[in-house]
């Protein structure tokens, strides 16, 4: 009996280990499956591909997914997607699955994660199908750029144009309270001040997202130098030229005003925005991709736009266009381990655009990247019209934060403008990030 | 075989499954971090072997040093308030008569159970600067003390540490209570007839008697203060700036946002370092003569 009890622990004991061990293999399994049905087909003679395709597929974002995917049945009928909707995670989960060799076959790339993954040989070159398809012909002239790495390789196909870095305003608590909406930094400072007396929180910032302040505080130096953070994040220039003591020292002074709520830090972009609406705040920052859903909620004709209101009085004729935000070669990409590389690179190229079209389309998107002029069903609100016609007369843009190509320029810059943001004396700012400049540079 | 090899082999079937578990699972990962925190890697390409730098580093970061004193503020807390209010509690609460004990016991326990996420929205809102219950209570009593608790540079982590030391005091008052409960009546029964008091018989045999529960509770209490995460994630993301950074806020910026893992590996081996002290420091302090009864 004591021996058949050994026995029967020895097998335990054997059953957790195989337990175990197939724990450690089931990533290398499930990939087996996911490919195992193309496998057993042989690729040459396979009817239906299925493709992996990580992307935002969330929200209002989803009815152009899926218009876009309806639309390319008819162009590559031997293609069927799946999406994983993408994390909002500061891509760590679409890192991960590099690292572990299971990037799926097409994802959304920002400029920082391309150049994660081009250094780790993750991703594939997509030149021969840019060519072969005649992408860059397709594509406004602004959005030409977007295309290309600086390296002169294509590694992703855009899918959404380059949105500026915006604030909105509330045209209403302007008027009732008497206030000049700012067309430059003293103004600017005046309607800070003028709002704050009236106990109106001046600027909603949803700054528990980090991003929003490293906006901020490239909106106040590209009024003095365009290239505004990212020039810093290529490596040019450091925190002791003028423009960035300028920006910096314009956003201490606004500070010191009472430009944000104390609650800021811990404002997420629900709270802003019903600040914003309610018309407990005057101004909100975000990227002009919400101008729909604000203006919906303040109601039409409600909303202005500011797109440099940073910019010193006898500067504004000359830098009024150099704006914030846009971002650079960034778009829809291949990973170079994907079981159908060619197919998935075909795809990416071709539902980039169409994914384009369908936002215009479905969602009123007044940003087109395309030559192809494509209107909206629901037709273009006046603010969408406004930044339509002001587009065209962008003469820079920076990059938002999740555009930096250094990481870890981006982690130090977002806590720090953070810092500044909550009360740091400019000299301390200044000598911070000089410091870590020189780090992250190395 | 002799019977004491079969207990022994027995032995071996019994624990050879969990160990091989636990050291797949944890003590893999850990020796795994030592090793990756003497390499500069981006957890995707190969990584490079750099000795002490990233410990050298760690050691000139600010934000080694706000961490480090953070996680002792977090660690602080949770002790004086889960472990002292929790014994006040629980010496009321096994006072026989105490009117509602078992509402209240189950009141107090209420907060364990709740999401992390749910009682770190929920301090958010009493936080908050305009209208949150704090700076109302004290406009309440006529103090102009309105202060935006989670964003100051010397309240934050204060604050912090207080959400999650309310959410799992019930934690300590249960086992605290559990540890009161085992200790014989005839111990006060000596004690009353002696002319001790309620508060004395509980100063001089309670609390002596409660040393292997309060090795226990201590090191849960400092060791989960070295760690705290998941409040500052949801509460301040670690910000404004720095200012909220624990170890292992550190670990998860150096890694995940940045893409310096080995960087993060030396953060989170320090911090395994710290927890490993702070234990081998409160077992040696702490009840180091087993008392039965």
């Amino acid at each position: 009996m004591k021996k058949m009890k050994t026995h029967a622990m020895a097998l335990i004991l054997l059953s957790v280990m195989v337990a175990l061990s197939g724990c450690g293999s089931s990533n290398k399994g499930a990939d087996k499956e996911v490919s195992g049905n193309n496998v057993e087909k042989k690729p040459e003679t396979v009817e239906t591909i299925k493709l992996k395709f990580y992307a935002q597929y969330s929200g209002q974002e989803k009815a152009a997914y899926d218009a876009a995917k309806e639309a390319m049945k008819k162009v590559m009928p031997e293609v069927e997607v799946e999406f994983e909707v993408a994390a909002q995670d500061d891509e760590q989960k679409i890192k991960t699955y590099a690292a572990a060799g299971t990037l799926p076959d097409i994802f959304f790339a920002s400029s920082g994660l391309i150049e994660t993954l081009k250094n780790s040989d993750n991703l594939l070159v997509l030149d021969d199908v840019v060519k072969a398809n005649d992408i860059e012909s397709k594509l406004n002239e602004t959005s030409k750029a977007m295309l290309w790495n600086k390296d002169g390789h294509s590694y992703s196909v855009p899918n959404v144009g380059q949105w500026a870095a915006v604030i909105f305003f509330n045209k209403e608590i302007f008027e009732d309270n008497n206030i000049k909406v700012p067309a430059n930094y003293t103004e600017l400072l005046e309607a800070v001040t003028a709002l704050k007396a009236k106990e109106i929180t001046p600027l909603t910032l949803f700054a528990k997202e980090k991003w929003t302040g490293v906006q901020l505080l490239d909106m106040a130096i590209v009024g003095s130098d365009p290239g505004g953070l990212k020039k810093l994040d290529n490596g040019e220039g450091t925190f002791s030229d003028e423009a960035y003591i300028q920006g910096a020292s314009k956003l201490e002074e606004l500070v010191k005003a009472g430009l944000l709520s104390k609650n800021a830090f811990n404002t997420t972009y629900d709270d802003a925005v019903a600040q914003f609406t309610s018309g407990k705040a005057a101004m909100l920052l975000n990227g002009a991709w919400s101008m729909g859903a604000l203006e919906e909620g303040l109601g039409e004709g409600k909303m202005g736009m500011l797109y440099t209101p940073f910019t010193d009085a006898d500067k504004v004729d000359s830098a009024q266009w150099n704006i914030s935000g846009g971002g650079f070669n960034q778009g829809f990409a291949v990973s170079k381990n994907s079981k159908y590389p060619e197919v998935a690179a075909k795809y990416a190229a071709l539902i980039s655009l169409e994914f384009n079209k369908q936002r215009v389309i479905q969602i009123g998107d007044p940003n087109s990247i395309l030559v192809e002029e494509v209107q909206p069903t629901v037709g273009f609100t006046p603010i969408q019209q406004q930044y339509a016609k002001d587009a065209v007369n962008f003469k820079s843009m920076t990059t938002f934060a999740w555009g930096f190509e250094n990481a870890k320029f981006k982690t130090v810059i977002e806590d720090n403008s953070q810092k500044l943001l909550a009360g740091q004396k400019l000299d301390d700012f200044i000598q911070d990030m000089n410091k870590e400049l020189e780090r992250v540079r190395n | 075989m002799t019977s004491k090899q079969k207990y022994r082999v027995a032995l071996l079937v019994f624990t050879v499954p969990t160990l091989l578990f636990f050291s797949i699972m944890v003590v893999y990962p850990i020796l795994q971090t030592f090793q990756k925190s003497f390499f500069d890697w981006d957890g995707l390409t190969p990584a490079t072997f750099n000795g002490l730098d990233n410990f050298i580093r760690l050691f000139q970061d600010d934000d080694f040093w706000v961490s480090l004193k953070n996680g002792l503020i977090f660690a602080f807390v949770l002790v004086v308030y889960q472990l002292g209010l929790g014994t006040v509690l629980a010496i009321a609460l096994s006072n026989k008569n105490i009117f509602g004990r078992k509402f209240f016991k189950t009141t107090y326990f209420i907060p364990v159970v709740l999401s992390s996420v749910v009682v770190s929205q929920l301090f958010i809102a009493i936080y908050n600067t305009d209208g949150g219950l704090v700076n109302s209570l004290f406009t309440l009593f006529g103090f102009n003390y309105q202060q935006a608790w989670l964003s100051g540079e010397h309240s934050s982590i204060w604050a912090i540490a207080f959400t999650n030391a309310w959410q799992n005091l019930g934690v300590h008052l249960v086992l605290i209570y559990a540890a009161i409960k085992s200790i014989p009546e005839h111990l006060y029964e000596a004690a009353t007839i002696d002319g001790a008091t309620f508060w004395r018989s509980h100063w001089k045999i309670t609390i002596p008697l409660l040393g292997e529960t309060y090795k226990f509770c201590l090191i849960m209490a400092i060791t989960g203060g070295l760690n705290a995460f998941q409040n500052m994630f949801v509460m301040t993301n670690g910000g404004p700036g720095n200012i909220s950074y624990t170890f292992t806020f550190m670990m998860y910026k150096a890694a995940f946002r940045s893409g310096e893992y080995g960087y993060g590996s030396a953060a989170a081996a320090f911090l395994v370092i710290e927890c490993l002290l702070f234990t081998i420091l409160i077992n040696k302090i702490v009840a180091r003569e087993k008392i039965s009864y």
